[in-house]
This record gives C-alpha cells, sequence and structure tokens, in this order.
C-alpha cells in the first residue's frame, strides 16, 4: 500500500472569529448593525495561497488508518498563519503532522470593514490512503463530464468550497465548488463512485454510471451535519456595556415555554422579573414596563405583541439576533431609565431564494428572501390572523337572545432590501432600507336580547415604520445614519364615545467613529426625534372633569375634545474609548433637549464604563451614569389631560460585575447594580390650591421615587453543534413611594426576590432530535394581606372594601415550573419539515397568578397559572 | 396567537373563580341600604361665614337585614366622621361625632329598617353645632378638592348582631351654589315594580311557582331622574350638566337576583335597562311561604330609598 496524502481539505465557508472566545457557535452570516452601533463586517475572507502536503504518520500509514483533523488557525494581518490549535484531536501522529504543514500555509489577508485584519477560521485536514497504481498503465479510457451544484439539503443553499472527487484514487478526479456550488469533472467514463464533502455536512456518496463523451448535469443535495443551524461568521462584538446580553438566533426560537416566540425569551434573562400569567411585559431591574425601551434596527415600536399579549408583531424568521441591555448602556442610547431591547433584523439570502411558510390554527404567515441583483438582496415577510372567520363557527348562540360577536384580527409585515457591501473596494457605502408594521383591531359586540346593559367596542391599532441604513466605511472612519419615519394610530370607540390619535414621527441617529490611534477611539453622534400628535375625541364629560359622586353613572353632555401636540427630543452624545493594556475605559456624555407640548425641558447625563481584562479569561468591570426619558407629548397638556409642568423622569444607574471564561463555550458573568429612579411619572398628580378657594388636580406629576438594587449570574453555555443553555440567576429587591408622602419605601408590585432560570437545549444523536428543557422558580409577587375582621360598606356606591395590614407585607406563593420541547426535522431534498411539542408546566405545578376576592372581602380565591399545556408546531422552509 | 388564547383563557378562568356568595342573596346580616333625609344640606351662598343650617332635624333610615336572628339583638351607632378613607371612622386623627349609639329593640327592625331623627335638642343645641361645624371643617380639610364638590360627611353606621359586625358609610352632602343652576337634591322615589309584567303592590302576595326565571321590572321613572349641575374643576369652575342615570341594587332573602345591579349609564351613553330575573335555588328549591325582594334605588348624587315586595313560591 502505497501512502498519500490527499488534499481533500478545503478553506469551506469563511469561518472567522474575532477573539479568541467566539468560536463556540456558527452562526448566520449577517452584517450587524443596531441602534446606530456599528459592527464588525467580515468584508473579504482569507483564501488559500500555499498549499504545504502533511507528512503521513508512519504507524498510522502501515496500520491502514485515516483521519481528518480540525483545527482552529489565526491568520494576520499579512496572512500568514500565526496560530494553530487543534480543536478535535485524533491522535496516531495526525494531530502533529497537521499543525505542522498548517503553519506553513500562506493566506490572502482577510479585510474586516474593508481593512485588513486578523481572522481565526477552522480548517480540516484530511488523511487518505489510496491502493497503489497497478504495474502496467492501462490504455486511456474514455472520457465524460460531469456538471453539477452542491446544494445543501432542506434549504437548498449553495455549499461553497466543498469537494467532489471520483473514486477513492489519490489522482482521482476532483474538483472544489465554487461560490454558487458549482463544480465540473472530467471523469473516466463508467461507474463514478461520487463522494462529496465540505465543511459542516455529511458525507455524501453516490454511483454515476456515464457513457463515453456524456455530460452530466446533477445536483448534490449534502446533508447538514447540524440541521437547521446555519452556517458560520460570527464576530465578537465589542463590549462597551457591563451587561449586554446576546440571544442568537438558535436561542431565539427553541427555547421551551416561549411558543417560539423570540421576544418572550429575553424574559428568561438575569434582571428581568417573570410577568404574570404569559404576558409579555418586560420589568427590568424592578423598573415599569413603560421604562424599559423596545427598539427594532435602532427604530422605537410602540408595541411588541398582538392583541396585548398575542404574538410578537415581528415575524420571527425575522430576526438575526436581540440584544439586551438590563441597565448601564451606552451614550448612544437614551429615552429609558430602566433597560433596552434591541431586536435586530437580518438580510436576506445572497445565494438563492429561501422561505418558509408557518400555518397555525389562528394565523398564517410566509418569509422570503432572495438576491436580487449584484450585491442587493432582499427579505419579506407577512403574516395574517383569521381568527375572526373561526370564532364564529364556534362562538355559542347568544345566551341572552341577543347579537354577540367578538371578532380580533391583526396582520403584520416586514420587509427589508440590502444593498453594497460588495468585496475589494476600498471605500464602501452599504446599507438597507425596511418597512415594517402592523394592526390589530378587536370588535365587541353584545346588544339586545335580555341583557341589561349593551356592549359595543371596537378598537384599532395601527403602526407603520420606514427606516434606512447608510454605513460608510473609509480607513479609520465610519458613519451609520440611521433616518426613520413613522404612522401611528389608535382608535377606541365604544358606543358613543370615539376616540382617535395619530401620531407621525419623523427621527434619525447619526453615529461616527474615528479610530484615532490603536488605543483610543472616539465616537460621537446624534439621536433626534419629532412626533407631530393629532388626537380627537368624542366623549361624555368625564368624572375627573368634576369632582364625581361615589358610585355615580350620571347621563353627562357629550363633548368633542382636538387636541394637536408636537413633540421634540433631540440629544447629542460624544463617547471616548481608550484601552492601556488591559484596562478599557469608556466615558461619554449624552445631552438631551426635549420639547413637549410648548414645554421646554433640558438633561445632561454623564456615564462612566470601566473594564479590566485581568487575564484573556477574566474580566472585572464597572459602570456609572445618568439616564433620562422624556414625558409623552400629550403629558404636558394643561389640567385636567396633563401637566405643563412635567419633566424628565430620571435615574442613576451604576453596576459592578466580573466575567470568567471557562472553556471556549461556557461563561459565567456575576454582576451587582444599584438603581435610584427619581422624578418618576405618577398619576394622579399634585392638587393645586389656586388660591380662590378651588383646586387644579395635576394629571400627572414628578413625584415618583424608585431604587431597585440586586444582583445576576449567568452561567451560559454559547450554542454550539449539540448544545446551547444557560442558568440565570436574579436576587433582587426594588422598592417605590411618592414624595411628600407619608409612607416610606414600599416592595413594587413586580419585586421577586429570587428569579431563577435554567434553560437547556440539547440535539440528541438519534433521528434529528432536539430536546429542550426549562425550569423556573421565582419568588410570589407582593401582595397586601387582608385583615378582615367585619364587613366594610359604601352605601352610596353599593360597594364593599376589605381592611388590609402593611402593603406588599405578604407575597403569592412561589412560582415553580417545567417546560419542554421536543423538536423533529425532516430534511427533504428541497425543503425542511419541522414539528414541535412544545409543553409547559410538564408536572403540572399549582401556581398562583394572583389573588381574588369575594364581594365582601371575607374570602380568598386563588387564580390559578397556567396548567399542564401542550402545543404542537410546524413550519415549512426551503 | 396560542399565547394570547392562553391569555384569554386564564383571565376568563379567573373571571369564572366562584366567589361562593352572591350580593344579591341576603343570607345573614346585611345593611342593604342608608338614607338621609334631607338628601343634601345646601347653604344659601359660598361666601365665607355661610353655612348650610346646622340646626335643620337630620332624618336617618337604614335597611338592615338579619335572615338569621329575627330574636337576638341588634346594636347599632351612627357616627360622623372626618375621613372617607376611615371607613370604620377608627383612625386616631379623624375627628367624630358620635350622633346615636344603642341597641334596637326587636319590634324595631320593622320589613328590616329603622329610623331616627339626628337633631339638635334642647339645652345642648350649639354644643351640637358647634360638634356638627367641627367634623364638617376637618371633613372638608381631609377631602382632595377641599369641599369643591360639597362637603361629603361620611356617616359610619356600626351595626352588630351576634358574631357579624358591620361598618356602613354613607356620605351626606353639605354644599353651596358654586356655579349657576346648583339645585339641592332630592331622594329618588321609586313609583314601583312589576312581577312577571303585574303590578307588584306592596301589599301583594303574588304565587310564583315552577323553575323560574321570573322577571321583575320597576315601573317607568325616568320622568324623575333630575338634571342637575356640578362645578369643572377647570380654573375658574364651570358648570358641569349632568342627568341622574338612577341605578337599582336588587336583593332577596330567597334565591337569588340576575343581574345583582341595573341602571346607570356608561361611557359609551348606554344606559343600562333594569331588566331582572329572580331565580329560586338551583339545588333543592323548597316551598316558601314568603319570598321578599328589596329594589334599592340611588340617584348617584347620594340620595337613596328602596321599595320591598314579596311573593310566594311553590318549586
Amino acid at each position: 500500500m502505497r501512502k498519500t496524502l490527499t488534499p481533500l481539505a478545503a478553506l469551506v465557508g469563511v469561518l472567522c472569529t474575532f477573539s479568541a472566545w467566539g468560536q463556540a457557535y456558527e452562526g448566520a452570516r449577517r452584517e450587524e448593525v443596531d441602534g446606530g452601533v456599528h459592527q464588525p463586517v467580515l468584508t473579504r475572507a482569507p483564501e488559500l495561497l500555499g498549499f504545504v502536503q502533511a507528512d503521513y504518520p508512519p504507524g498510522a500509514a502501515e496500520a491502514g488508518k485515516t483521519a481528518s483533523v480540525k483545527m482552529a488557525v489565526t491568520i494576520d494581518v499579512e496572512g500568514a498563519v500565526s496560530d494553530v490549535s487543534v480543536v478535535e484531536p485524533v491522535g496516531e501522529g495526525f494531530d502533529e503532522a497537521a499543525v505542522t504543514a498548517v503553519k506553513r500555509f500562506r493566506f490572502s489577508p482577510a479585510e474586516v470593514d474593508g481593512v485588513p485584519a486578523p481572522v481565526t477560521i477552522e480548517y480540516v485536514y484530511h488523511f487518505t490512503l489510496a491502493a497503489p497504481p497497478p504495474s502496467e498503465a492501462p490504455p486511456a479510457p474514455a472520457r465524460a463530464v460531469l456538471k453539477g451544484q452542491l446544494l445543501e439539503r432542506g434549504s437548498r443553499g449553495w455549499v461553497e468550497g466543498g469537494t467532489v472527487r471520483c473514486g477513492e484514487a489519490a489522482d482521482a478526479p476532483e474538483a472544489t465548488s465554487d461560490a454558487e456550488g458549482r463544480f465540473t469533472l472530467d471523469v473516466p467514463a463508467g461507474t463514478c463512485q461520487v463522494r462529496a464533502l465540505a465543511q459542516g455536512f455529511r458525507l455524501f456518496h453516490t454511483d454515476e454510471s456515464l457513457e463515453a463523451g456524456e455530460t452530466r448535469e446533477v445536483a448534490y443535495y449534502l446533508m447538514p451535519e447540524a440541521v437547521g443551524y446555519e452556517t458560520v461568521v460570527r464576530g465578537a462584538r465589542d463590549k462597551k456595556e457591563v451587561v449586554r446580553r446576546t440571544l442568537e438566533r438558535q436561542e431565539l426560537q427553541k427555547v421551551p415555554g416561549t411558543f417560539g416566540d423570540p421576544i418572550r425569551v429575553v424574559q428568561n434573562l438575569p434582571g428581568v422579573a417573570r410577568a404574570p400569567f404569559v404576558l409579555g411585559q418586560l420589568i427590568v431591574r424592578g423598573a415599569a414596563p413603560d421604562q424599559t425601551l423596545t427598539l427594532m434596527d435602532g427604530v422605537e415600536v410602540p408595541l411588541l405583541y398582538h392583541l396585548g399579549g398575542g404574538p410578537s408583531v415581528v415575524n420571527a424568521e425575522f430576526l438575526d439576533r436581540v440584544d439586551f441591555y438590563p441597565g448601564g448602556f451606552g451614550a448612544r442610547y437614551g429615552r429609558a431609565v430602566g433597560g433596552v431591547v434591541d431586536v435586530a433584523t437580518r438580510k436576506g439570502a445572497t445565494d438563492t431564494l429561501h422561505g418558509s411558510v408557518k400555518v397555525d390554527l389562528l394565523d398564517a404567515g410566509f418569509f422570503v428572501e432572495a438576491p436580487i441583483g449584484k450585491g442587493m438582496s432582499v427579505a419579506v415577510a407577512a403574516r395574517r390572523s383569521y381568527v375572526d372567520a373561526l370564532i364564529p363557527l364556534v362562538l355559542p348562540e347568544d345566551p341572552e337572545g341577543g347579537t354577540l360577536q367578538v371578532l380580533p384580527r391583526y396582520w403584520d409585515y416586514q420587509a427589508r432590501l440590502d444593498f453594497g457591501g460588495l468585496r475589494g473596494e476600498a471605500k464602501k457605502s452599504t446599507g438597507y432600507l425596511m418597512a415594517f408594521g402592523s394592526e390589530d383591531t378587536l370588535q365587541v359586540v353584545a346588544t339586545g336580547g335580555g341583557r341589561a346593559r349593551d356592549l359595543t367596542v371596537d378598537t384599532r391599532t395601527l403602526f407603520h415604520r420606514v427606516k434606512g441604513d447608510w454605513t460608510y466605511r473609509d480607513g479609520n472612519f465610519t458613519s451609520v445614519f440611521t433616518p426613520f419615519g413613522g404612522f401611528d394610530l389608535a382608535a377606541f370607540d365604544f358606543g358613543a364615545a370615539k376616540l382617535d390619535a395619530e401620531v407621525f414621527s419623523l427621527g434619525g441617529r447619526e453615529l461616527a467613529e474615528w479610530e484615532l490611534s490603536s488605543f483610543f477611539t472616539a465616537r460621537a453622534g446624534a439621536d433626534v426625534l419629532f412626533e407631530h400628535v393629532r388626537g380627537k375625541a368624542e366623549l361624555p364629560l368625564l368624572s375627573f372633569q368634576y369632582v364625581a359622586f361615589p358610585g355615580a353613572e350620571p347621563k353627562a353632555e357629550m363633548q368633542t375634545l382636538e387636541q394637536v401636540v408636537n413633540g421634540f427630543d433631540g440629544a447629542l452624545f460624544a463617547e471616548g474609548e481608550l484601552e492601556l493594556g488591559p484596562v478599557t475605559v469608556t466615558p461619554s456624555l449624552r445631552g438631551t433637549w426635549a420639547r413637549k407640548a410648548g414645554q421646554g425641558m433640558g438633561a445632561l447625563d454623564p456615564r462612566l464604563f470601566a473594564r479590566v481584562q485581568a487575564t484573556e479569561r477574566f474580566a472585572v468591570k464597572g459602570s456609572v451614569g445618568l439616564y433620562s426619558q422624556a414625558p409623552e407629548a400629550t403629558d404636558a397638556l394643561g389640567a385636567p389631560w396633563g401637566n405643563p409642568g412635567i419633566l424628565f423622569e430620571r435615574a442613576l444607574q451604576a453596576a459592578v460585575g466580573v466575567e470568567q471564561r471557562f472553556t471556549d463555550a461556557i461563561s459565567v458573568d456575576v454582576t451587582g447594580y444599584f438603581n435610584r429612579r427619581f422624578d418618576l411619572i405618577l398619576s394622579p398628580g399634585r392638587t393645586i390650591d389656586n388660591g380662590d378657594g378651588t383646586y387644579t388636580q395635576e394629571a400627572n406629576s414628578n413625584l415618583g421615587l424608585g431604587r431597585a438594587y440586586g444582583m445576576e449570574v449567568m452561567l451560559r453555555h454559547d450554542v454550539t453543534r449539540d448544545f446551547f443553555g444557560w442558568v440565570a440567576y436574579t436576587l433582587n429587591r426594588s422598592e417605590a413611594r411618592r414624595a411628600g408622602s407619608d409612607n416610606g419605601y414600599l416592595l413594587t408590585a413586580f419585586d421577586q426576590s429570587h428569579i431563577l432560570t435554567a434553560v437547556g437545549s440539547y440535539r440528541l444523536p438519534w433521528w434529528d432530535l432536539e430536546l429542550g428543557a426549562r425550569f423556573r422558580y421565582v419568588t410570589g409577587r407582593p401582595t397586601t394581606p387582608e385583615l378582615q375582621y367585619a364587613d366594610l360598606y359604601q352605601a352610596d356606591a353599593n360597594r364593599y372594601y376589605g381592611f388590609y395590614g402593611d402593603a406588599g407585607s405578604a407575597r403569592l406563593r412561589p412560582f415553580q415550573q417545567l417546560d419542554v420541547r421536543l423538536d423533529k426535522s425532516f430534511v427533504f431534498d428541497r425543503w425542511t419539515l419541522n414539528v414541535y411539542v412544545d409543553v409547559q408546566n410538564v408536572y403540572n405545578a399549582t401556581n398562583v397568578e394572583a389573588t381574588l376576592n369575594d364581594y365582601r372581602f371575607r374570602d380568598v380565591f386563588e387564580v390559578p397559572g397556567i396548567p399542564l399545556l401542550p402545543v404542537v408546531g410546524f413550519k415549512g422552509s426551503f | 396567537m396560542r399565547v394570547f388564547l392562553v391569555s384569554v383563557l386564564l383571565l376568563a378562568s379567573a373571571a369564572c373563580v366562584d366567589g361562593g356568595d352572591n350580593p344579591s342573596k341576603v343570607e345573614d346580616l346585611r345593611v342593604l341600604a342608608m338614607r338621609v333625609e334631607p338628601a343634601e344640606l345646601m347653604a344659601p351662598s359660598c361666601d365665607p361665614g355661610t353655612l348650610p343650617a346646622l340646626t335643620t332635624p337630620i332624618s336617618f333610615r337604614a335597611l338592615v337585614v338579619d335572615p338569621k336572628g329575627e330574636t337576638r339583638p341588634v346594636r347599632a351607632s351612627l357616627t360622623a366622621c372626618s375621613k372617607q378613607s376611615d371607613r370604620d371612622c377608627n383612625e386616631e386623627d379623624s375627628v367624630r361625632l358620635v350622633m346615636f349609639d344603642e341597641e334596637l329593640a326587636s319590634e324595631e327592625l320593622v320589613k328590616g329598617e329603622f329610623t331616627r331623627m339626628v337633631e339638635p335638642t334642647s339645652g345642648n343645641v350649639g354644643q351640637y353645632v358647634e360638634d356638627l361645624a367641627r367634623v364638617l371643617v376637618a371633613a372638608a380639610e381631609a377631602d382632595t378638592y377641599k369641599g369643591l364638590g360639597g362637603i361629603r360627611l361620611p356617616l359610619v353606621l356600626h351595626v352588630s348582631a351576634g358574631e357579624e359586625e358591620i361598618f356602613a358609610q354613607k356620605l351626606m352632602v353639605f354644599s353651596c351654589p358654586r356655579v349657576e343652576g346648583q339645585a339641592q337634591n332630592v331622594n329618588p322615589e321609586l313609583p314601583g315594580l312589576l312581577l312577571e309584567g303585574a303590578d307588584w303592590a306592596e301589599a301583594g302576595l303574588p304565587e310564583l311557582s315552577g323553575a323560574g326565571p321570573f322577571d321583575v321590572e320597576p315601573l317607568d321613572f325616568s320622568d324623575r331622574e333630575e338634571a342637575y349641575v356640578v362645578p369643572s374643576l377647570a380654573f375658574p369652575p364651570e358648570p358641569v350638566h349632568l342627568t341622574e342615570s338612577w341605578k337599582i341594587s336588587w336583593h332577596t332573602d330567597y334565591g337569588r337576583m340576575e343581574p345583582q345591579e341595573t341602571g346607570g349609564t356608561d361611557l359609551g351613553g348606554f344606559a343600562g335597562r333594569h331588566q331582572v330575573q329572580w331565580l329560586p335555588p338551583a339545588n333543592d328549591p323548597r316551598p316558601q311561604e314568603r319570598v321578599r325582594v328589596w329594589a334599592v334605588v340611588r340617584d348617584g348624587r347620594g340620595g337613596q330609598s328602596w321599595l320591598e315586595r314579596s311573593f310566594r313560591y311553590a318549586p
């Protein structure tokens, strides 16, 4: 047997990491631009220019052994190999031989953001043996041509850099697939034992019988090693905050108990309290839900979920990543005294047409993505419910003998057009246009028959957003400009009362970054938002327009109210990032000036972030800063609708923590925090003595004080081939009080002392099954105990009241629940069917979400949480 | 959408939590209504120093029903209290004036009602007026609106019988005309009731049989609902024109009334219809020689009154 070394090893895809920690998951190729934040983008992949054959280990050759050695190869800015480490050792001398050879490889330099940069790639060196050649060369056989394309099975994605061979022999015909997965092989006529191999795919083999002179066109569908996981590039992003938790697509779609709704996954991270039932509220470090800013590609969205608690308004297929900042975020973010959630959408496919169709019992949606020209791609998603058509089929006849209708309906859409990003350009402009929106309507009619009161409700909530994104890079300068416009409509008809509000918004962000030296980077930008609000209401005089009597429901004169309110919120910010060896210090300043309903207000928010990378795997970090959130324009209206003297809500946020990475995939983050919120807007506000015997009731005032402190622990296993998961623990105390009141700080309604969430998802070795589980243990929410010893009756209102103990001095029982999810993918050549079973509350724990009283407050009844609930879902993608 | 459905189901389950008790079922000691006559005391003007006539006798009536204890003593006290939020009038900083405190004779609870006159008696008129003025001033100071909507003086009736105890609060209005058109309120009076479409006289005892339900409704009283004026919270105050939309709460000492309360006008302008049904117990209904039904009407300004009717029932 002659020992032969076959360079089957090929540079398969572009496997880059910008840090040693970023290799755990091969995520989707993308450009990362979120919220005006520049993310490094690989603009040119390294190409292998000089291949060196490895020495076949003698012992292995004699034993007839073959092997494939997977290595992490670091390439410097010159294209030389600066470091090689074996990812999966195989022994027998193969590892050493492969490392020795690869160290002598030569590559073309990779480019990041258009400039040469060091990268780390994954490389597999294959050692194979072939039979010795026959003593006499046979006559040259007749030839044939095998042409074709390597495609990913289940999605039809092009497989670039795959190797196609005809036979096992060392000198067997061999070809490498190009960027579109195409290859051409000149082969002997007869039976060709085709072997196709590509990084991240299982070995494909088949036999082709070719006649002499025949040219055969084929398409080979290669089975991915991890079905549904996508290929590759991950750029580790600069850490400029003490805590930024990023969830990748895999984590967003497969967490049990979240119904596959990516935004709900954020609720499983440290610092986020559990919302009651299965509602999607984000309660971050004790802040109210409206104090956490929710952005989609950097643009604020008015609502996250359809119909209040339904599916999120963004198709899950459209999401690329969710960044969650529980606090301490940089100066480029504002308008929030709680946290920030930034949802990033993804660029459309650049290889070929892909898509998915999801059909549910109550809605249907699609997602398609495709290249549409040189350097351009498009992605479109839409969804429409048909529950309004189904409900009349299941709703019983009106038991009152009148008319009863309940008609909820919703739809949403997202579209994104990407352009630019071609290789080899010294100056590059890239960007995209994006449009998204949604509408919810709900009609309820219950009239006539024997009912004592008619009811007609018609609500409509609509929003559209259009945004652009232009990124310009030139050497050490980068500019990202994000203009956007929007239209919101909210309408509420209740009988004769009608309320309509329209909001036209126009805004933009600009972030400029100069890398002035190897140790100092300066950033500056602007963030402006203008809103024009038109409101109209036709409704009876409201009880807060006069001093209403308890229990009264008089007939009141109708009134027509019209308001036009303008609101402006503009900020300038600057940030310097100084890196002195292991120490990074980032001071920043954000100055905000707002004008709401003619009332001007300003705030200056200095922030400081520091990080000490003590060792390669251990870091200490801390931050402190001021944060401001402007009131809504309508909050600044005159009484009784608002308060012209209303000002910013403010917060002081401080945090300190440590990070320790144990392995390439496993890390822990421990962060302590203290948030002091002040000037919070409370309603009702002060009662003002006008001095003439009359009083004015302010609708709201900056009277709220709050504080939250605690510790967050995140033990995380990054997404690898077979597993991802985390254990999140939060120790928290959040309190609030009204300035000027006699009461001290009281626990907030959502205070939860201990929040433990464990999430794990494991790819089973059989049948492409993936099993996930989530367990949660959460301290019960505060309640106020009842001390009823007698009935308390208010005879004018015909209503009872309770005797209560100290506010928040009792709690609901702790919450605990285990959810399990099982995914199975059926991979066909051209499409994939995914079926999952998501079982909530597997052991049917009896949790308490709230309590109710009987009408006299003599008894307390517990409102149970969600029982054992299995949900089955189907999704087809191509 | 699955989340939405789950949420709806959970909220529905919450709404369906069986409270066991029903406000229309009078099965133990209850205060169903309290009425003062006159319904409102209005001073002739809002000039400082002009007070309502505090010496005006006030007739206080309460509808107290105690189905379990026809022979047990009922103790009742009435206290004027300065703070609306002090519903049992027990807080240290509340200013109080005890108007009566006594054990009721069993025969005094005629049809569940008892009446007391609250008025200055000879010899201590000055002290009474001084005490009442003191509570009124304290009530005005405790009021968020400092009496703009009238000083609403809480009267707390404390009733106890055996182990049962009730604190029932009624607001008595002392006002002055702050805007043009303000006038003194009078108590609402229902003209009568219909049972199964027939006139239901106070002295009558019609017979009902079967599983029901049986229709009950008041005679039309729409011409009795008064238009009235209150000051707005705008600066300066403007007159707000309102019309009473009476609400009726329904009670019975056997079976239940559905719905328990009717009337009022909601934000959408829908006035509730006074369509009520009496339903016998679903399980094992028994013949009843006398089933009593009370209809308590409220005008939304502090005025109250009630009617009592009876019928005989056979399942």
